[in-house]
C-alpha cells in the first residue's frame, strides 16, 4: 500500500515499422493502413500509420509502471488522438499528476512525437491506497 | 449485421444496435508476444494480462463486425479496468451502438463495451469512431 500518490516517470519508445508489424500480428490487428500497402501508400499519409491503441499502449504502460497490477484493478482512462503517428517516430509518453481525492490519483497523460506533434492527450486515474 | 459494402454497414448502425457477443483468451505466449511488441516490460504481467490489450481485441473485433471503410479514424477512447484478467482466462466482449450522429459531413459513432468473464464484470469502454469522405479525414484529424 503506498500513502502518496507515485510520480511516473515517462515512457519514451521508438514506434518503427518492424515493431507497428509486431504489434499488428500481437493485437490481430492487420489493417493494411497500418502496413507497408497499396492502402497505406495511397491513404493521405503516403505510408503506413502506427496502430492508435499502440500508441496507447505506452500510456498504459506508464500508468502500470506506477501502479503495477493495480492499473488493472480499478484503472482508468479516456484519451483522443490528436495526430497519427508515423513512423518511424520516437514517442513519449507521459503522465503529469493532476490531483488526488480519496487514494485516488488523477493524471493528465499525452503522447508527443520526437519533432514536438502531440499524438494523444487525455486523463487517467487509478487508486493507489 | 446487414451485408453490402462495408460503409453502408457503417451507416446502417443504429443507436442500441447490439454487435454479437464474441471472445477473447490470451495464453501466457500471447500476452508476451504483445508486450515485446509493445516494449513493456513483463514485470507487471507474469499472472495478469495487460489490461489494454483486450481491449485492443475488443477493438479488433469490432472492427472486423462492423467493416473498416475508408477514411475511418479512431478518434477517442475511454476504458475502465475493473478487475484482473489472468492469462488464458476467456473474456465476453458485448459491444453496443451508443450514438450515431452525422458532424460536417462526417458520420460519428459511438460504441460501448463491456467485457466479462465467467465470473465477473472486468471492464467497460467507449470508442468514438468518425467516418469521413477520404478527402476530409485530415480536417477532422
Amino acid at each position: 500500500m503506498n500513502s502518496e500518490a507515485p510520480v511516473i516517470e515517462p515512457v519514451i519508445r521508438l514506434i518503427d515499422q518492424a515493431r507497428v508489424n509486431e504489434y499488428a500480428r500481437a493485437a490481430h490487428d492487420m489493417n493494411p493502413l497500418h502496413l507497408e500497402s497499396p492502402e497505406a501508400a495511397g491513404s493521405q499519409f503516403g505510408k503506413p500509420i502506427a496502430h492508435g491503441m499502440l500508441v496507447l499502449a505506452l500510456v498504459s504502460e506508464v500508468m502500470a509502471s506506477g501502479f503495477g497490477e493495480r492499473w488493472a484493478a480499478g484503472g482508468y482512462l479516456k484519451v483522443r488522438w490528436r495526430a497519427p503517428a508515423i513512423p518511424p517516430v520516437t514517442v513519449t509518453a507521459s503522465a503529469e499528476l493532476k490531483r488526488t481525492d480519496g487514494g485516488v490519483a488523477t493524471y493528465d497523460v499525452a503522447c508527443t512525437a520526437d519533432d514536438g506533434t502531440v499524438l494523444l492527450t487525455g486523463t487517467a486515474r487509478a487508486s493507489y491506497e | 449485421m446487414p451485408d453490402g459494402d462495408l460503409a453502408d454497414v457503417m451507416a446502417s448502425l443504429e443507436r442500441g444496435d447490439e454487435l454479437e457477443r464474441f471472445n477473447v483468451c490470451l495464453t501466457s505466449e500471447d500476452v508476451v508476444a504483445y508486450l515485446m511488441a509493445t516494449g513493456e516490460s513483463p514485470a507487471n504481467w507474469s499472472t495478469a494480462t495487460p489490461p489494454l490489450v483486450i481491449g485492443a481485441l475488443a477493438l479488433g473485433g469490432l472492427m472486423e463486425r462492423t467493416g473498416i471503410p475508408e477514411g475511418l479514424l479512431h478518434t477517442g477512447q475511454e476504458f475502465e479496468f475493473l478487475h484482473p484478467v489472468a492469462h488464458g482466462e476467456s473474456v465476453e466482449v458485448r459491444i453496443s451502438v451508443a450514438s450515431v450522429s452525422v458532424r460536417r459531413r462526417a458520420l460519428v459513432i459511438v460504441f460501448e463495451i463491456e467485457l466479462h468473464t465467467a465470473e465477473q464484470h472486468v471492464g467497460t469502454g467507449r470508442t468514438n469512431i468518425i467516418v469521413a469522405p477520404a478527402e476530409e479525414t485530415e480536417v477532422l484529424l
